[in-house]
């Protein structure tokens, strides 16, 4: 089923001429359901007639584990009036039904996959932003006819200490709170708040593991040199403090698939031009650890937005997203005030993840 | 506080487009995201010592009811 409706652009007035389409589109695969929605462009998904007034191919987002769908309307807006978007809950996200823990990021691809399909979109532009980077990566890597550009933000070979920390913390108490150790967070479909929902149902300090989340995403050594930082903090902190029980399996079930093993297959990626890139500051995945991924794809471009950690999305909005622009249309980097230059880290044979280091994470 | 202060805390220190933020602009229209609100109740907080909720801040219809719901907690503090 889709829907259709019209919304006001990033830089127009009500019914100006700015205006773009956003179409929800619900999908099913293999019995699980979930939807994407299709943003820009001033109709229909396919690669139709409205495709050829956009000026690069449509760009896919996949997000990070605590994101949805709804969670991009700063890069949304400024991407909208050059292509087509589509943002998608991927199975155990937003609106979709749960996704078991056991099953990885094959799955999560094969979903993505399964939606370009169903939207008729042969070649797309794609960015794999933190959790979503596995996930993108390995699309490329299995269809690189399918993959005009891919963007990397915020890449990693395997979670650091301590996020693991955190994350092995969280799936311990949660499973042990639960009626059920180890089950899914609920039934398909079912989103409903109930007994046992509140965060003070979940945790015995709802803010210390906000605190400590907040802690691995934003660097707090770095604060003063990361713009928002003091925003994205609370933003996050207020988030986790308001998750739902249900919220807090899928969360669970994110983590579990983050903490086994390798997040990225072997064999690196050929015949796909790719921009790997975070903040500068990013201490969730680290300067190395993007470099590490970059040096496993052929033809790759490393930079780091200045002042900016692995929130960069947030804290640099505006300059994020042209960044993002400027690769979608083949226009140079170098020489961006508000990036780093850009590197070419070359694949050699046995290239391979170096060990990561125990990056400190303050109140982990 | 008027509709033009907070627009301009809106796109000096948001870092929203100008463009959509009217006064009679609902809050999504006027491209105020959860973000914008943290970024705003902040502001509030360190220009005017006001400590507003971004919930609070969510609730007005309008970018103009967000003026108008500084006036009052000002008023109310005075």
């Amino acid at each position: 089923m889709t829907r259709v409706v019209t919304r006001p652009g990033p830089a127009a007035a009500p019914g100006g001429a700015d205006e773009y389409a956003d179409e929800y589109v619900e999908l099913r695969r293999h019995g699980l359901r979930y939807a994407c929605r299709v943003v820009g462009g001033t109709a229909a998904v396919g690669d139709g007639p409205t495709a050829d007034t956009a000026t690069t191919e449509p760009l896919l987002l996949l997000g990070g584990a605590l994101q949805d769908m709804y969670s991009w309307p700063r890069l949304e807006r400024r991407i909208a009036s050059r292509t087509r978007l589509v943002l998608i809950d991927l199975p155990g996200s937003g609106t979709a039904d749960d996704l078991p823990a056991e099953q990885g990021f094959d799955v999560l691809a094969q979903a993505a996959v399964h939606a370009l399909d169903h939207l008729g979109l042969r070649r797309v532009n794609l960015l794999g932003a933190s959790y979503g980077a596995p996930i993108a990566y390995r699309i490329a890597q299995r269809h690189p006819e399918r993959v005009a550009r891919l963007l990397l933000a915020g890449a990693a070979h395997r979670v650091n200490d301590p996020m693991a920390a955190l994350m092995r913390d969280t799936v311990q108490h949660l499973e042990s709170a639960s009626a059920h150790p180890g089950d899914s967070p609920a039934g398909p479909g079912d989103s409903s708040a109930g007994p046992g929902d509140s965060p003070a149902d979940l945790w015995p300090g709802p803010g210390d593991y906000a605190d400590r989340l907040a802690d691995c995403l934003v660097n707090r050594d770095e604060q003063h040199r990361v713009r928002q930082s003091a925003a994205v903090r609370r933003l996050l902190t207020r988030q986790c403090l308001r998750i739902t029980r249900r919220e807090a399996l899928r969360n669970a079930a994110c983590h579990r698939r983050l903490l086994d093993g390798e997040l990225l297959p072997p064999g690196g990626i050929r015949g796909v031009t790719t921009l790997v890139f975070t903040g500068e500051h990013d201490h969730t995945t680290t300067a190395r650890q993007n470099r590490d991924v970059a040096a496993t794809i052929a033809d790759s471009t490393l930079l780091f937005l200045r002042e900016a950690d692995h929130m960069a999305h947030l804290e640099r909005d505006t300059e994020y997203a042209e960044l993002v622009l400027r690769f979608l249309h083949d226009l140079p980097l170098d020489g961006l005030p508000y990036c780093t230059p850009p590197e070419h880290p070359a694949p050699g044979p046995g290239t391979g993840p170096a060990p990561v280091p125990a990056t400190r994470c303050p109140a982990a | 506080m008027t509709f033009e202060q907070v627009k301009d805390i809106l796109t000096t220190a948001g870092g929203l487009p100008a463009v959509p933020i009217t006064p009679e602009a609902s809050l999504p229209d006027a491209g105020v995201d959860s973000m914008a609100l943290v970024v705003l109740s902040l502001q509030l907080e360190d220009r005017l010592g006001l400590e507003i909720s971004e919930d609070d801040l969510a609730a007005a219809a309008c970018v103009r009811e967000l003026a108008e719901l500084v006036d009052r907690r000002a008023e109310a503090r005075a």
